[in-house]
């Protein structure tokens, strides 16, 4: 996994780099066009052996492990991702309540102790239907009720599909959190417990970092982690790839691993979303926890752990 | 009596293991450094060495940053050196090959890439090599009667020759934002005798970009000889996308300057109305206190 | 304009301008302000360490404070009801209590604006619904429906009190030298002409028909801030009826309680008779049965589908955990004061009283059921969050800050009535004046 992971990065790092370095940059895809333009190049030149054993000149740029993408200012956050609609499967008949995607993502964020932006739901549709696990993110709805209500742009729908919170924004009224029929959304109810360089930080609408007092966070889909060309954390933290994560407008979806066309998986294993009654429009989809990795019951010990922890 | 007899053999394996585990690393006994390389020709175009400085605590790995390391390419010699660098906080670092090393890379046809970490109070000295030979990847498609296909071809050098390497497993996929959705069946695709993979085209209707084109890429991924090599090419096999989204329009999850405009000219119309009377009357009052002061001027006059 | 200084409008204005406190008076001026103070120092607390120190968490984020909001707004309703339907009905008897009923909702809708920024969890960005405004939120539209409601109000309570101010500035002993600048300048200007007069009058006249639709936005806007949700028990057409019809009620009977202490405590029984109970008892009953009507078609009929998501809520109201609250709510808040105020003995005005008192209690925790086992029952199940966040019961902070500004309320209802007539002394001579003739 971890390998897998690095290697995808690298490729696509590394392409961008040989656009930069060739200096023909033919590439179409708009994402890597807009990373394209974010790296700055040093104007520095370096020589270097190409695999033909060639002596070529290339920029220092090209020697950062990462390329340093800026963070995005707060005003292009609002904005989002130009051509993009991201969006999430969730593969039910994976889960088995391991929660790493939970501590993953508390753990990326600074989630306030107990609460959880990631959440791992008992679910049982009826008396005699079989229970499952449910994990359940932010919907990051396409009609948002919670944007609707909210009275000051605090939160809001990008072109991207993403919804975000502007921390700096909320005045705390916490509509949003009744106007949610997930419960999503997570309130800091007291100044969060942040290590003193994390809460100097600037707050940044794409990390949700560093979380504020009086204010409302959720899951936020790690756009900052797509824009680098990473998975979000929940995606990558989860051991059996029950998560899947991708963009709409190219059709596919991946969980590292695996990378499915969107359309034939949901139309494959008769994805759904929640509440489609509701009219909210859901970026997550849900795959039907059908010939299920595993029983239900496994999920029960994390239960119990956590529960003895809480104690 | 067989039973606890293979515990009690077990349970000795792990304490003794344990022990002798400790003075080997008396800063930390909580792991086994790691460094790993992985080498890289996208493009085949330029080289580069990926290290990854771990450390291994149990059967997970936890990435140590910071760690300096020195890269020689083929030996461990002074003339030989790549590069000396420290990994960064996700414990990577990025090696090239300078252009004086030519000669060392002309001499042979495989490439051996030694690490050396330093001696360091969070991670001890530790080597690691990786051979790799050089090879190159071709990507081509072809589009006859409807029938889509790309061949991938893995080439090896051999002396001033480059010649086909069979067997050789590698990816024949679309490349996507997060991922390569493979483009035909498989998952995988492995190389026959003349070096040479197809792949036949199944994603018809995909998504492109605007113009409808797609990128190919065929690739190595973590070959034990070759490494992770990768080549592209754009075709127009893809279904143009174009975007569309409620971003921007006047909804009632737009944002405070796209209000909808029902909704604006109501709440305007409303507000308007009720200041007007609101206003009216406050300036009924003016005239109530007006008509008031002028009488009071003409009583004291 | 008629001479209106016949012999009794001297003692009609010594009976009715304000009144040094007696003892008691100022025991009960005392014992609002230690609440303030104790409400001011929990809300203090709050400030400092954040809204932490209330009981509410991310399931249930409105507690108390917000029930206690739409308690306020929806008293400060009476002041149209009794202020402008009466007038415009041409309801004569209602004149001595159109100012009560004027103050308690001023100094209703200053607390419930004032709650709203201590419900807030960052009152230092109070500004941003300002300067960031977004008109498709609700609150926006509660934001500018009770400023509005706010204005209108203050001129309703202002244009009547015009005439009295003349009388209090020309009967300076009755008050002190701070109050007397008071007066001179919020009144200085009024003669008493014929012309102010038909100016004042056509100006109440449009005012009376102005507040009738803005009071209706501002509770139906209310409503509002839950209907536009999908939660059970709040995803309701009828909301905004119910709220409303809800509003008159409390308002009714917070108007009644005023009516009763004010007429105790300044000794009023020859201006707020027996014959004014009996009318504000018959309106109670109305109201009450209006209500009542609204809870059953609210309660009623979802629970007769039963919906799943309405199932748990249903449930824990009419037989659960808030079966006590809902039936207290329904039984005292309601249907005892219908079963009192029928008969005519119930509508003397100490039952009424206590049905009053009955009414407004009763309404409190209604506010209360409306707002919080909603939250406590939402779609997903509770899960992945603290034992601490599964339940609500304020914290004596909560409590404090609620009481505080219920005891605020009265305080400028109090404070109101020492520094001007609670009966307007002008409409008071003139409709006395024209009764003799």
């Amino acid at each position: 996994m971890k390998n897998n992971n690095t290697s995808r990065r690298q490729f696509l790092v590394s392409g961008i780099m040989a656009g930069l370095a060739t200096g023909c940059s033919s590439r179409k895809d708009p994402f890597t066009a807009t990373a394209e333009n974010e790296i700055q190049a040093s104007g520095e030149k370096v020589k270097l052996l190409s695999t033909d054993g060639e002596v070529i000149e290339v920029d220092k740029a090209f020697l950062k492990p990462v390329p340093h993408i800026p963070q995005v200012s707060n005003a292009e956050a609002r904005k989002g991702i130009a051509g993009k609609k991201f969006v999430m499967v969730i593969d039910l008949s994976r889960c088995k309540n391991l929660k790493k995607c939970q501590s993953a993502c508390n753990h990326m964020h600074h989630v306030h102790g107990g609460q959880n932006w990631v959440k791992i739901y008992p679910m049982q549709d009826s008396e005699n239907s079989a229970p499952y696990w449910q994990p359940a993110t932010c919907m990051h709805c396409d009609e948002p009720p919670c944007v609707k209500v909210c009275p000051v742009d605090a939160t809001f729908k990008r072109q991207d599909g993403i919804v975000l919170i502007d921390s700096d924004r909320c005045v705390g009224c916490r509509f949003c959190m009744a106007a949610c029929p997930y419960s999503t959304r997570v309130f800091n109810w007291e100044k969060p417990e942040l290590p003193e360089e994390i809460a100097q930080q600037e707050y940044s609408c794409e990390t949700s970092v560093p979380q504020k007092i009086g204010t409302v966070g959720k899951c936020d889909f790690c756009p900052d982690m797509v824009r680098k060309g990473e998975l979000p954390h929940c995606v990558t933290a989860c051991p059996n790839g029950v998560f899947f994560f991708g963009d709409m407008n190219e059709d596919s979806v991946t969980n590292g691993p695996e990378t499915f066309r969107f359309s034939e998986l949901i139309r494959d294993k008769a994805g759904y979303r929640l509440m489609e009654d509701l009219g909210t429009k859901p970026s997550v989809y849900y795959l039907p926890p059908v010939n299920r990795n595993f029983k239900f019951e496994e999920g029960l010990k994390t239960e119990e752990n956590k529960d003895n922890h809480l104690k | 009596m067989k039973k606890p007899n293979r515990n009690t053999i077990q349970w000795l394996l792990v304490i003794s293991l344990s022990i002798a585990g400790i003075p080997m690393y008396p800063q930390d006994s909580a792991g086994v450094p790691d460094i790993s390389l992985a080498y890289y020709a996208p493009h085949n175009n330029i080289p580069y060495v990926i290290i990854n400085t771990r450390m291994k605590i149990g059967k997970k790995f936890s990435v140590v940053a910071g760690v300096p390391v020195t890269i020689y390419l083929n030996e461990a010699v002074t003339d030989n050196l790549m590069a000396k660098l420290t990994t960064d906080e996700s414990g990577r670092a990025k090696a090239v090959i300078p252009a004086i090393l030519k000669p060392v890379w002309d001499s042979s046809d495989g490439l051996k890439f030694l690490a050396v970490s330093g001696a360091d109070r969070k991670f001890p000295e530790t080597n690691a090599e990786l051979t790799i030979k050089k090879a190159r990847l071709e990507i081509d498609t072809a589009s006859e009667e409807g029938m889509k296909s790309i061949t991938a071809k893995l080439l090896e050098k051999n002396g001033n020759e480059w010649t086909p390497v069979k067997d050789a497993e590698m990816k024949i996929a679309v490349k996507r934002l997060l991922g390569d959705l493979s483009a035909g069946d498989e998952e995988t695709y492995t190389s026959d005798s003349t070096g040479m993979a197809a792949a036949e085209f199944i994603r018809d209707s995909l998504p492109g970009d605007k113009n409808g084109n797609i990128i190919i890429t065929a690739k190595t991924e973590d070959h034990d000889t070759y490494g992770n090599l990768a080549v592209e090419k754009i075709v127009p096999w893809g279904v143009a996308h174009v975007n569309e989204n409620t971003f921007g329009k006047r909804t009632l999850w737009g944002t405070r300057d796209k209000t909808p405009l029902w909704l604006l000219g109501l709440a305007s119309f409303i507000v308007i109305v009720v200041w007007s009377v609101i206003i009216f009357l406050v300036v009924q009052i003016r005239k109530i206190r007006a008509i008031g002061r002028k009488n009071n001027v003409a009583v004291q006059s | 304009m008629k001479d209106y200084t016949i012999i009794n409008a001297d003692k009609i204005a010594a009976d009715l301008l304000p009144q040094k406190f007696g003892r008691n008076g100022k025991i009960w001026t005392a014992v609002l302000i230690l609440f303030c103070i104790v409400g001011l120092f929990a809300y203090y607390r709050q400030l400092r360490k954040g809204l932490v120190v209330t009981a509410m968490r991310d399931y249930v984020s409105w507690g108390i404070y917000i029930s206690n909001f739409v308690f306020f707004v929806a008293i400060s309703l009476v002041g149209s009801l009794i202020t402008a339907i009466f007038r415009l009905a041409n309801v004569k008897w209602s004149t001595p209590l159109t100012r009560i009923a004027e103050i308690i909702a001023i100094s209703a809708i200053v607390f419930a604006s004032l709650i709203i920024i201590v419900d807030m969890g960052r009152p230092d960005r109070f500004m941003y619904l300002l300067l960031y405004a977004r008109l498709q939120s609700p609150i926006m539209w509660d934001v500018i429906v009770i400023g509005t409601y706010f204005i209108i109000s203050l001129l309703l309570l202002y244009l009547p009190l015009l005439p009295d101010l003349k009388i209090l500035i020309s009967a300076k002993q009755a008050a002190g030298k701070g109050f007397h600048k008071l007066y001179l300048f919020l009144g200085s200007f009024w003669k008493g002409l014929p012309e102010q007069y038909r100016i004042s009058n056509r100006a109440l006249h449009i005012l009376s028909i102005t507040i009738i639709p803005v009071a209706f936005c501002i509770h139906t806007v209310t409503s509002w801030l839950f209907a536009t949700t999908y939660r059970p028990g709040w995803d309701s057409t009828n909301f905004g009826a119910y709220f409303v019809s809800g509003a008159f009620l409390v308002g009714a009977g917070a108007v009644v309680v005023a009516m009763y202490i004010f007429r105790k405590a300044y000794k009023l029984e020859e201006y707020i008779t027996e014959l004014h109970f009996d009318k504000m008892g018959k309106i109670v009953v109305m109201l009450a049965m209006l209500y009542l009507y609204f809870n059953i078609n609210e309660y009623l009929v979802p629970a007769f589908k039963m919906k799943k998501p309405e199932e748990v809520h249903l449930t824990q109201l009419l037989a659960g955990e808030f079966a006590p609250v809902f039936w207290f709510a329904i039984i005292i808040g309601m249907i005892i004061p219908i079963i009192m105020l029928l008969f005519p003995a119930g509508r003397k005005p100490f039952p009424l009283f206590i049905a009053g008192i009955m009414v407004v209690t009763g309404a409190w925790f209604k506010r209360y059921l409306i707002v919080t086992p909603t939250l406590l029952h939402p779609f997903l199940p509770m899960h992945d969050a603290p034992e601490t966040y599964r339940h609500y019961f304020p914290t004596w902070e909560e409590w404090a800050i609620a009481m505080g500004s219920l005891a605020g309320a009265m305080l400028i209802i109090t404070v109101f009535a020492r520094i001007f007539p609670v009966i307007p002394v002008q409409e008071t001579i003139t409709e006395k004046n024209e009764k003799a003739e």
